[in-house]
């Protein structure tokens, strides 16, 4: 993952890159697995400018489903921020970008929900409602989204 | 070790008995994360000093857990 130049530009242009080895750092692994329970590796989380977790990405991903989850993680940071203009603009980068990975139902949900609070404009819920009635049919994320149509 | 490539992936292959015989260890890990010269992240080691930048500049961190070779 990290060697492709889209992974390597993202983690180095968005994030604090940190990385804490097993074996080769046995003390400092011992002190932040504890912190923050992280019991396998790869365990890869995403966490905010004050340490708190905001995503957790467990095991190997191909590329494009890896940069959908990073991003999905700037994107949940960005609304726990209450930044919701650039929590909606990274959450519709994934939908837009990365269509068929994993995250994309998730982060439509969240586009639509991030639009709602910056704008206070229940449409966005329905516009998202209706989106989910083209893709994602099936995922729970279409199911949660479906009282809003 | 054993080494092969297969599109972006890189795999490697080691023996039973080597130092990558942690339970923790998963079997793609051990072959993610080769070196290779278009790797451009800076890794930092010291967890608190990146805590610290990024209370400074309002960015986040990615911290990886990991067991591959480095």
């Amino acid at each position: 993952m990290y060697p492709d130049p889209q992974v390597a530009r993202l983690i180095s242009d968005q994030l604090e890159p940190v990385r804490v080895h097993v074996r080769d750092q046995k003390d400092e692994y011992q002190r932040l697995s504890g912190r923050y329970n992280a019991q396998w590796t790869p365990t890869i989380l995403i966490l905010d400018s004050e340490g708190q977790e905001r995503h957790r990405i467990e095991g190997f991903l191909p590329v494009d489903d890896f940069l959908a989850q990073v991003t999905l993680g700037l994107a949940k940071s960005a609304f726990q921020g209450r930044d919701y203009a650039d929590a909606e603009h990274r959450y519709r980068e994934i939908v837009d970008r990365f269509p068929a990975s994993d995250a994309a139902p998730e982060a439509l949900y969240w586009a639509g929900v991030s639009k709602y609070k910056g704008s206070g404009d229940a449409a966005a819920l329905t516009a998202t409602a209706e989106a989910f009635r083209h893709r994602y049919q099936g995922t729970a994320w279409a199911k949660k989204a479906s009282v809003w149509g | 070790m054993f080494q092969c490539s297969m599109s972006n992936v890189e795999f490697a292959l080691f023996p039973a008995d080597s130092a990558l015989s942690d339970d923790r260890v998963t079997i793609e890990e051990r072959g993610r994360n080769m070196p290779t010269a278009s790797s451009s992240i800076t890794w930092s080691h010291d967890f608190d000093s990146a805590l610290a930048r990024a209370r400074d500049s309002k960015r986040g961190i990615l911290l990886d857990f990991t067991a591959a070779p480095m």
